[in-house]
């Protein structure tokens, strides 16, 4: 019986003690700050771990537990971090209309230590400001991608007799001719996804229009996107049978594999086709994305984010952390993981030799200064143009799903153009009023 | 001193106490809980309430895409669970027949629904890649086809493909729940039938189906109201799409709660779908009833 009673108050003693744990870490000084991330690729855990190796070596009172989320679970796992107040203590990798939307409901912590220890000057302006509200800083932007690319290959282009097109209208044409057998002219993301609607602002920008005008009216509803949808449209027959579900993945498929002769994407074909396609290596290029004859030419960026969360455990130790992935050797170790999908922030990094002390990084060297040039010019929804004011609103806009479902309108259930942007611009006047 | 019927009486509420607790804290909280918020508008993420009445669920008719999904619900509902009674009870059949290797085909059967529906999907979704499937491949093989079908990103192809991939999903518990009830049918009951001069399908018509009306029965009921709120199947395979041919009422909770983070409003679908459930489970107690009493 005595045994009994022992055995009990062990096994609650063992119980409160596992539940006490991290305090007692702390207690004794080591402190674990949570960082989350959505680049969890095998080469990117690798860097991470090391770069947090050297953190925990120069900063003995830390620990580092890296927990990952994908993009389409971050709403979630955001909601459930703040309903629970369980939240971690560096979130990177959210995209700026993400962050846009936690600003506006107060839920981040001051972020200005950390960009002035990094050095407001060393960013490249667009994506310094993008963070900048009310003349504080909320996050800072970690490093950039740009979609606003279209990536071709040379050999297909060159047998069809085909040049890089500049504008929609010679993209059109490309597409045309490009589709053959089972290879296709041009592939899109025409699906309800965030690529989607990440590439209709790209389209409604490069057609000359806005989604919100700077006087904070809704631009949508305008002769621009009414040509980028027929634009769209018209393009359609030429992409592969899939696309009206076609997202992120499907689309770097079918470039990848080869079936697509060009598509929009950032840096990643460089070391997916490296890994998984090499025999059509050399054969691939990128351009800027074409744009509309009457329009200009212009660059969307997901502006990947830092940030600390409001209510976050350890905000000293996070700021501490977070300067820590701003340091060069650190920065490139991690833009090496995935080589040139993944660009500089900072103009010292950009412009460093180590940056480009990497196989593919040389390779590709021209098509990736050319990309880093784009994402220097590139917007986002969050602010679209130098006068409009810093849009508090673009991530519920951008979560509506109004601009994907906008084109899937025309696609899918063939809605007149006209008529499909003034649905939408009806849906983004709603969010702006609520 | 309480007197000994006072004290039964305490005792019995004492008793009953852990169960009603139970049942309050796992079943009428969450659900009060859900009308609650369904009558506020709630931000997701902060998680502030503000009192709106019945606006949820005004805004919620006269949206069209809540309409849509309703109807997308009921043709997923009523041919996901038509096309796994049909297969199930004809699977059922056969394996309690005499078959050769019938105790490795009951075994086998199972696999689609011991599969993680995350694991299922991405093999089906691959096997009806536009690009590289295997269905198309095959198809266009042996000239069915000339082209690759668009068969998740296409209406009606997308919805027509779920109901398949989810009937394949899920009719082996179909025909556990038959085969069980099959094999306790007295064997004396079609020997009688055949003295009689009974064919087969009088057999089947006269002495399975309603020896089998009890079990299934209940298997309508239960695959309704879990077909009825099936999210991981359809969102994986198709997110709802194209535009919103296969967006179902648990695809709009969702969208709503956390994409437009408008937790209100996701609630509002949410006891509207409990309604409907209600109803259902109410018709199906007054049909099981009346045949009760008729028998």
């Amino acid at each position: 019986m005595s045994d009994l009673c022992v055995s009990r108050r062990g096994f609650v003693a063992a119980a409160v003690g596992a539940l006490a744990c991290p305090q007692i870490v702390r207690a004794q000084g080591r402190t674990t700050l949570r960082f989350w991330t959505s680049q969890g690729a095998p080469a990117q855990m690798a860097a991470w771990k090391d770069i947090f190796a050297r953190f925990e070596q120069a900063n003995p009172r830390f620990t580092v537990a890296i927990e990952l989320y994908s993009d389409d679970d971050i709403w979630p796992k955001l909601t459930a971090g703040f309903a629970a107040r369980n939240l971690p203590d560096l979130i990177s990798f959210v995209q700026a209309y993400t962050v846009a939307t936690l600003a506006n409901n107060d839920l981040l912590e001051p972020f200005d230590e950390v960009v002035k220890a990094v050095g407001e000057d060393d960013f490249f302006p667009g994506m310094r400001d993008i963070y900048k509200i009310d003349g504080r800083y909320v996050a800072a932007t970690l490093n950039n991608a740009t979609s606003s690319n279209l990536w071709y290959r040379k050999d297909l282009l060159g047998e069809a007799g085909v040049a890089p097109p500049k504008t929609w209208d010679e993209q059109l044409d490309a597409a045309r001719k490009l589709t053959k057998g089972d290879i296709y002219g041009n592939s899109l993301p025409y699906g309800r996804t965030s690529f989607a609607s990440t590439m209709m602002v790209n389209f409604i920008h490069q057609a000359g229009g806005m989604i919100v005008n700077p006087d904070g009216s809704v631009g949508l509803n305008s002769p621009a996107t009414v040509a980028a949808l027929e634009f769209l449209a018209d393009m359609f027959p030429f992409a592969p049978p899939g696309a009206t579900n076609y997202s992120w993945g499907e689309v770097l498929n079918s470039f990848v594999t080869g079936r697509a002769a060009m598509a929009p994407y950032t840096g990643r074909p460089i070391a997916i086709v490296a890994q998984q396609n090499p025999k059509i290596l050399d054969s691939i290029s990128v351009i800027p994305y074409p744009y509309r004859r009457e329009g200009h030419p212009a660059f969307d960026c997901p502006f990947n984010s830092l940030f600390i969360p409001k209510g976050a455990a350890n905000v000293g130790g996070a700021k501490l952390l977070a300067t820590a992935l701003f340091e060069k050797r650190n920065y490139i170790q991690f833009l090496h993981t995935t080589p040139g999908h993944i660009l500089p922030s900072l103009k010292s990094i950009s412009t460093s030799a180590e940056l480009f002390d990497q196989p593919l990084m040389q390779k590709f060297r021209p098509e990736i200064e050319l990309m880093m040039r784009s994402t220097a010019q590139a917007r986002n929804l969050v602010k679209e143009s130098d006068d409009s004011p810093y849009d508090l609103k673009a991530g519920d806009i951008f979560n509506s799903a109004a601009l994907s479902e906008m084109l899937q309108d025309v696609v899918v259930n063939k809605v007149p153009a006209k008529q499909a942007a003034a649905k939408a611009a009806d849906k983004v006047a709603e969010i702006l009023k609520a | 001193m309480l007197e000994p019927q006072r004290r039964d009486q305490a005792l019995g509420m004492a008793l009953l106490a852990p169960t009603v607790l139970l049942f309050a804290l796992l079943i009428f909280y969450p659900v009060a809980q859900s009308l609650f918020l369904s009558l506020h508008r709630v931000s997701t993420l902060t998680l502030r309430t503000q009192w709106i009445g019945l606006a949820n669920f005004r805004a919620l008719f006269a949206d069209p895409a809540f309409r849509i999904s309703f109807i997308n619900t009921l043709i997923w509902t009523v041919s996901a669970v038509s096309l796994q009674l049909v297969l199930g009870v004809g699977v059922a059949l056969l394996l309690n027949g005499r078959l050769v290797g019938r105790s490795a085909a009951r075994g086998l059967l199972l696999f689609p629904y011991l599969l993680p529906t995350a694991v299922a999907v991405l093999v089906w979704r691959w096997l009806f890649n536009d690009l590289y499937g295997l269905i198309n491949y095959a198809l266009m093989s042996i000239g069915l086809i000339s082209a690759p079908v668009p068969w998740l990103s296409q209406s009606p192809n997308a919805m027509i493909t779920v109901i398949l991939v989810g009937t394949w999903k899920f009719f082996p518990f179909v025909v556990i729940a038959v085969l069980a009830r099959l094999q306790s049918i007295p064997e004396s009951l079609y020997e009688a039938a055949r003295i009689d001069g009974a064919g087969r399908w009088a057999q089947f018509w006269d002495i399975t189906l309603p020896q089998l009306a009890g079990v299934l029965s209940v298997v309508i009921l239960l695959r309704s109201i879990w077909d009825f709120k099936e999210f991981d199947l359809i969102y994986l395979m198709t997110g709802g799409g194209p535009g919103i041919s296969t967006q179902t009422l648990p695809i709009l909770v969702y969208r709503q709660a956390f994409q437009l983070l408008n937790f209100g409003r996701g609630a509002a679908v949410a006891v509207t779908m409990f309604g409907f459930m209600l109803l259902f489970f109410a018709v199906h107690v007054w049909v099981t009833r009346r045949r009760e009493v008729e028998a």
